[in-house]
């Protein structure tokens, strides 16, 4: 009689098939599922979109490119800049005006306006 | 491979709130979830806890089964680690073959075929380790292949391999041993 080889043990394991749990088991688990809710995965959306961040991106880019080209200083702007610059120039504060005190002034609108805008979107 | 599709509409059903689709599901995949379970943790009492932990872990995370492995592989995975988180909680080492052989749906079983092959082949199990045991169960029951093995228990690849290798040469050293020619015989004219 030759001795049990690989093949018979897949045939034993088959023939031997599962173990069947008690008669009720079912029963008890869907009690269990009764009361258990399932967890729903969070879809977790960035408060700030692409489209947010391309627009903040280009105003960046655009003031970096003003930046470069007026020089920071007086000088005469390229043609094409002119009406910006001219606007500019309308709305420059007095010169006692510290810059800072602008920069700070338009930082602080600035955040109001980010924690408004999050606000609304956390709230919908 | 994706979710049969019987599967995957009970899931869907599930979802929307029909705890009767999950109860098919339930009695589609107990036995198998329960004999993951009990090669796992070697008794009877334990491995229903477990099986019941397993189907409501697997109905709590439902919905993150994102329908591209299959679900038999995924609920696998959970019955696994739900039967070695209980075996580590209850230290309850080494096997209780007797409690096996003894549990009221197995012998009812046994004595329906009138056979005592698994009674063989469940204390042969019973000399190899839990993780080895398991390695085995699902390569030659479930007839899972070494990837789904490995996504199923997280071992590496070459382990299992070593596993199986090694489970393999014990199993049927044990069987050889323990049963004579004419038995040998009997078991594989049942098999």
């Amino acid at each position: 009689m030759p001795e049990l080889n690989d093949q018979d043990l897949r045939k034993l394991f088959r023939t031997v098939g599962h173990t069947p749990p008690g008669a009720d088991l079912t029963a008890r688990i869907m009690a269990r599922v009764a009361v258990t809710p399932i967890a729903r995965p969070l879809t977790v959306e960035p408060l700030i979109g692409k489209r947010g961040w391309a627009i903040a991106m280009v105003g960046v880019v655009a003031l970096l490119v003003f930046a470069f080209v007026t020089g920071g200083n007086s000088t005469a702007p390229p043609p094409w800049l002119v009406p910006a610059a001219e606007t500019l120039r309308h709305i420059r504060p007095p010169q006692d005006w510290p810059v800072w005190t602008l920069g700070t002034t338009a930082c602080a609108l600035l955040f109001t306006a980010v924690d408004r805008l999050l606000a609304r979107r956390t709230a919908a | 491979m994706r979710a049969p599709v019987q599967d995957q509409e009970a899931i869907e059903r599930a979802l929307a709130g029909e705890q009767h689709a999950y109860e098919r599901i339930v009695r589609r995949y107990q036995h198998m979830v329960h004999t993951v379970c009990i090669r796992v943790l070697r008794n009877a009492q334990d491995a229903e806890e477990a099986t019941q932990d397993a189907f409501v872990k697997a109905w709590q995370h439902l919905a993150g089964f994102g329908g591209n492995a299959k679900f038999s592989t995924w609920l696998y995975s959970i019955a696994y680690r739900t039967a070695i988180s209980h075996g580590r909680r209850r230290k309850a080492d080494g096997p209780s073959v007797d409690d096996l052989l003894h549990h009221p749906a197995a012998e009812e079983r046994d004595h329906a075929r009138g056979t005592d092959i698994k009674h063989h082949l469940d204390r042969a199990l019973a000399t190899l380790s839990a993780e080895d045991a398991s390695v085995l169960s699902f390569f030659y029951l479930e007839e899972l292949s070494v990837e789904e093995i490995v996504t199923v228990t997280g071992l590496g690849a070459s382990n299992v391999k070593v596993k199986l290798h090694r489970g393999r040469k014990k199993l049927l050293d044990v069987l050889n041993k323990e049963l004579g020619p004419e038995a040998r015989e009997l078991f594989l004219d049942h098999a």
